[in-house]
């Protein structure tokens, strides 16, 4: 089945053709500045800007006519809603014109599945780290399940925090990651775990009194040792507590290679599996949206009557009707 | 020294039939100096927060031989309470979540707050529940943190046990008597994030 995905559930807009699971194009284009972080209003312009481009390239790409797609699978949840709009409308307006079905999928759903797609591993726990989300997800009794997150912000949208208040410009990352690589000096931060829950409001407040004191690569070393140990400290109880030996990491920010190799570590002395995704999997993209759909299609065996797209919706609020 | 369990954060070793050892282990992942201060503050917290919920009546074991990342305990016989729940009816269900819902209260009452109230940190001996693994707790009057502590049992419940957590989550409110821990538990869980 030829399916194309589209994503716009925050910076980047993402269009992908896969053929049940060969994955035949992905375009995407995320929306980046110097300031100011994401502001709804602007990030949904750039979308409407880039939405047909993107998806005749990923068309393209697969050498596939909008006419060949025989299913249109959508990011509906969660998200910013303008930028959601965005591709809702894109998915449906081609749905109605091309007489195509469509269904719209959960986004964060949508990361787990492409990464238990690419990894191979049935049934892991995941660490789902991005600017907006942190949760430790783990599947039981019929639904995705969270074991811990975290209780103020996303991991991701605290590197970016963080990354404003050294002027790094978004997304600050990778920025942060590289500055870490030339730090060794540690300096002593607040560690917080609560339970399998992790914070980092208390963490930026401490930083925003006192960063000026330091070396902006030992404060970026500091920062991504402390909140990095905090993230896999409780990834390894939802392992213990779960009782499962697999895990991925997906999300923007489980692209950096210290995450992964404490993660690496981890499972290594706890025999369990680990294995990083390909970054543009990792990072929101339209494949995993694509793949998503076609897994719910597959049993529905129709298109959704409801398109209306949920900025909150919460990861175990999604009947996994698949597994 | 038999090991007995790998958690997360300690490994369990049978001293003898009566005693257990925990000890926090090296987490290689993370840097040395943060894994030095986790283990050794967390190990010398724990001891302390044992003794202290011993003396108000809490079912806990007794510990002794306080090392740098070590102590010993009492070793508990009984079912974990993650395991014991699907084996049991409701009326069993009843009676151990009563026990439960008071010795939170009590802990909480003397400003006890355990920090990882999860199923799997009970361990039942026939009408005692022992609480366990203090690991993340902390000596605190905050209501603040006294709700965040039933939230923590609410999601773990809700992930683990989610056929029967409504009921076990009454029978704790029920048995919990600072009504404004209960208040400000409605609006830590308002503040999670996303919920509806």
């Amino acid at each position: 089945m030829i399916v194309l995905g589209i994503e716009s559930t925050a910076h980047t807009f993402s269009a992908s053709i896969l053929d049940d699971s060969d994955i035949l194009s992905l375009e995407s284009d995320m929306f980046t500045t110097i300031k100011g972080g994401l502001i709804p209003r602007d990030v949904a312009e750039h979308h409407i800007n880039v939405c047909g481009r993107i998806i005749q390239a990923a068309l393209e790409k697969a050498n596939k006519k909008i006419t060949d797609v025989e299913l249109i699978s959508f990011s509906q949840s969660p998200g910013i809603g303008t930028c959601l709009e965005i591709g809702a409308l894109c998915a449906k307006a081609l749905s109605q014109i091309h007489n195509i079905p469509i269904v719209g999928v959960n986004h964060c759903i949508a990361h787990l599945e492409i990464a238990r797609l690419l990894t191979g591993f049935s049934d892991p726990v995941m660490l789902y780290t991005s600017g907006a989300n942190t949760q430790v997800i783990a599947y039981q009794e019929g639904r995705y399940r969270v074991f811990g997150e975290t209780l103020d912000m996303g991991v991701g949208n605290f590197l970016d925090q963080f990354g404003r208040l050294l002027k790094l410009g978004f997304p600050a990352g990778k920025k942060i990651e590289e500055l870490a690589k030339k730090g060794s000096k540690y300096i002593e931060l607040p560690y917080s775990v609560k339970g399998m829950d992790v914070s980092f409001g208390g963490l930026f407040t401490n930083l925003s009194r006192m960063f000026e004191k330091y070396k902006v690569e030992d404060l970026c070393f500091s920062v991504e040792e402390t909140v990095f140990a905090e993230l896999v400290e409780v990834t390894e109880r939802a392992l213990a507590h779960c009782m499962k030996n697999e895990l991925v990491v997906t999300g923007g920010v489980g692209c950096n290679a210290r995450l992964q190799e404490m993660c690496n570590i981890m499972c290594k002395d706890r025999l369990a599996s680990f294995k990083p995704l390909p970054a543009k999997f990792a990072v929101d993209n339209a494949a995993m949206i694509a793949w998503a759909g076609i897994l719910k299609y597959n049993v529905q065996k129709k298109s959704d009557s409801d398109l209306t797209i949920n900025q909150r919706t919460r990861t175990e609020q999604v009947e996994v009707t698949w597994r | 020294m038999i090991l007995l369990s790998q958690g997360a954060e300690a490994k369990i070793y049978e001293v003898n039939k009566d005693t257990l050892l925990k000890e926090r282990v090296k987490k290689n992942y993370r840097l040395t100096e943060i894994d030095e201060y986790l283990r050794k503050t967390r190990t010398k917290n724990e001891v302390s927060l044992l003794k202290r919920a011993k003396s108000v009546g809490v079912s806990v074991p007794n510990v002794y031989d306080l090392e740098k990342y070590s102590f010993k305990m009492d070793y508990i016989k009984g079912i974990v309470l993650r395991d014991y729940i699907p084996k049991i009816d409701e009326k069993r269900l009843v009676q151990i979540f009563k026990i439960v819902g008071k010795q939170i209260n009590l802990l909480h009452k003397e400003n006890i707050v355990h920090g990882d109230l999860t199923t799997s940190n009970m361990i039942v001996d026939g009408d005692k529940v022992y609480f366990i693994d203090f690991s993340l707790g902390s000596v605190s009057s905050k209501i603040e943190d006294k709700a965040v502590d039933l939230h923590l049992i609410k999601q773990a419940l809700i992930a683990k046990h989610n056929n029967v957590w409504e009921k076990c989550m009454k029978i704790i409110i029920s048995s919990y008597k600072n009504k404004l821990v209960i208040e400000r538990l409605k609006s830590v869980e308002k503040r999670g994030r996303k919920k509806q």
